[in-house]
């Protein structure tokens, strides 16, 4: 008889333990979710950040070796044939298409020319050109990426 | 748990009315309660630490890929920043045609850096006009590529090695002229005539019948050029370009031939060297050219007479001739008269050595010149012969001379200040081409641009005139561009190579 009582007293306390055990566990549960969802979508940022750092390399690059292929003399403006110093602005989608503007664009791409020594508007040859690219997001204009090379007469 | 409820179900504490089956159950649910205590902690923990992991491999991967990226990135990178390098180098010794140092510096608009140095074939410092071996580094962080290219001076011929006719819609050729002044170029006076292209950067000034004697094309060059008093040149023998010509200044020339310039030019060595290459004739029995009739002139090699070239010394010697064999001279002061013989030896029969060009370098003051002499050239071929007139001076023509050869007078060029002034004058008479700063033409002067009459348009190096005379204001790239395998690293591509 005494057994019994002891035990259903003790059975008494421990009512509710289930409950908080089941809350605890809850709360646990919740906070590795708060915490695997962040790191979701962190990780979610930082793929999304990469493709486009990528993409925006890729640009950088095209648009160096564009520069390069056009030779020393080239011009931004090159239907005129002077004022070759200048700056270019084109626009590619998410996917690095080029674009005929900025709508739709998901980067920027801005080269800029700049020569130690012009002529009328035309490098000398003995110009040291300077050709610098960033690429940014269109939307908010965050940058992406930076470049930069030199052209001389006879470089490679 | 619906329906009835079980003996258990209605004891209460201390009910001591429990059955003894109703305490066995009692007892079970008890055993089976301290079973169950903390399972769904352990199961959440459980679940907490799968979800770590797997988040866990999310986030290396994610962050490993954007390192990857990276560090592609950052490869592409370093590569463009050694040919950006490479072409900083090439610039550099372009412009100042001296020896070059190796440099490193950082790219201001991208992140990274380069380092590169230039040497000569055999591994020494590179020294001027020597062909060069570049090497540029781009460090991108924690990447370096090296490259390595080769490169030398792009020869550009300033004289032409055939007559040209200018084609208004043509190529802008250095050599493609008779008669060119970067500054000014002036024709007045009558029967003047020149058989060739006339051309400046800023004013031709044309007057008096020459222009029906035998101009080819007028051509003002950039947009200050301009003809002046050119009514009786037909239009299709007038134009214009936008672009002005670029002939390099004599000192330039000088930097790209010789180590140093003008300094190796006017040397100790030089001088000893230029030294036994002026002869005389022996005696006055026979004045042909050969070893046994002639010999050397004495000539200074110290002081002010040793870079002199006058009508004192010349007519001190056997038929009032000086004879010049192969190589190039250096002189500060000529003035000969027309009683005088310059008897140019390109075929270098006053020594039985090897034939080649003669090449006279006048700098080192802005005294006057004047040359009024018979001049001879041996071979007949005036691309055998070059004057190069760096002074901020004039050099005259007259009295009848007939120069074989070019004469190359642009002392400043591009630059500021009036620069050298040949004067052609009394009948002077000159079969080739006249590139100068400036250029005036009076009373019966002619100048032939004339057809190749020596080389036949071949291209050996080694023996070519206009190779061996044609310069170019920079030195370019030429090819053999590698990749250098870096220690440690092994090679770019699966088939062994790295280019």
């Amino acid at each position: 008889m005494a057994l019994t009582t002891n035990r259903a007293q003790y059975l008494g306390r421990r009512r509710g333990l289930t409950m908080i055990e089941t809350l605890v566990a809850v709360m646990i549960i919740s906070i590795s979710m708060v915490g695997a969802i962040g790191i979701f979508f962190s990780a979610l940022t930082i793929n999304n950040w990469t493709a486009q750092r990528s993409v925006a390399a890729s640009l950088a690059r095209e648009a160096i070796e564009q520069a390069k292929s056009q030779g020393f003399y080239w011009c931004t403006t090159p239907q005129t044939g002077v004022g070759c110093d200048g700056t270019v602005t084109t626009y590619f989608d998410k996917n690095g298409s080029l674009l005929g503007s900025s709508a739709g664009a998901r980067y920027t791409v801005v080269m800029t020319v700049s020569s130690s020594s012009l002529t009328n508007g035309i490098p000398d040859n003995s110009a040291l050109r300077t050709v610098s690219v960033s690429v940014t997001r269109t939307i908010d204009n965050a940058a992406l990426e930076s470049s930069q090379t030199y052209l001389t007469w006879g470089g490679v | 748990m619906g329906g009835h409820p079980s003996t258990f179900d209605k004891l209460r504490v201390g009910d001591c009315r429990a059955s003894p089956e109703a305490q066995a159950e009692m007892k079970n649910r008890v055993r089976f309660t301290r079973k169950e205590r903390g399972s769904a902690l352990m199961s959440s923990l459980a679940l907490t630490a799968v979800l770590a992991l797997t988040m866990s491999g999310i986030s290396l991967l994610a962050t490993s890929h954007a390192n990857l990226q990276r560090t592609d990135g950052d490869y592409a990178l370093s590569m463009q920043i050694a040919e950006a390098g490479i072409n900083y180098e090439l610039n550099y010794m372009s412009v100042n045609h001296t020896t070059c140092p190796t440099t490193s510096t950082s790219m201001p608009g991208a992140v990274g850096s380069f380092s590169v140095s230039a040497t000569n074939a055999d591994g020494s410092a590179w020294t001027s006009p020597n062909p060069a071996i570049i090497t540029a580094s781009g460090t991108v962080r924690n990447v370096t590529r090296k490259i390595q290219v080769s490169a030398d001076f792009a020869k550009l011929p300033l004289f032409a090695a055939n007559a040209v006719v200018y084609a208004a819609s043509g190529t802008q050729d250095t050599a493609s002229y008779g008669v060119f002044g970067v500054k000014n170029v002036s024709i007045s006076g009558s029967a003047n005539c020149v058989y060739g292209n006339v051309g400046s950067n800023n004013t031709i000034s044309l007057s008096g019948d020459g222009e029906t004697k035998g101009y080819g094309v007028a051509v003002a060059c950039g947009p200050s050029a301009m003809i002046l008093n050119g009514g009786n040149l037909p239009s299709t023998r007038r134009t214009t370009t936008t672009t002005p010509m670029a002939y390099p200044a004599v000192s330039t020339l000088a930097a790209q031939k010789f180590t140093n310039g003008f300094t190796t030019l006017s040397s100790v060595a030089q001088l000893l060297a230029q030294a036994g290459r002026i002869r005389r004739f022996v005696g006055t029995s026979s004045y042909t050219l050969s070893p046994s009739n002639t010999t050397l002139a004495n000539w200074p090699i110290i002081g002010t007479g040793a870079t002199t070239l006058n009508h004192t010394f010349v007519s001190s010697l056997p038929n009032s001739s000086i004879i010049l064999t192969p190589g190039d001279y250096y002189l500060t002061n000529l003035t000969l008269q027309t009683q005088d013989n310059l008897i140019l030896d390109c075929q270098n029969l006053s020594t039985g050595g090897p034939p080649g060009q003669i090449n006279i370098w006048m700098a080192g003051n802005t005294t006057n010149d004047s040359f009024a002499a018979s001049c001879a050239g041996v071979s007949n071929d005036p691309k055998m012969f070059r004057i190069y007139y760096g002074k901020s001076a004039t050099i005259s023509v007259t009295a009848d001379s007939h120069i074989q050869g070019g004469i190359y007078a642009v002392a400043v060029g591009s630059g500021t200040g009036t620069g050298a002034t040949v004067s052609l004058s009394g009948n002077a008479n000159y079969t080739y081409a006249v590139l100068a700063d400036n250029v005036t033409m009076a009373s019966g002067t002619q100048v032939s641009l004339i057809n190749n009459t020596g080389d036949g348009g071949i291209s050996n190096p080694a023996v070519d005139p206009m190779i061996q005379s044609a310069f170019g204001v920079n030195i370019g790239f030429t090819g053999q561009w590698q990749e250098l395998v870096a220690a440690g690293r092994s090679r770019v591509f699966a088939d062994g190579s790295n280019n």
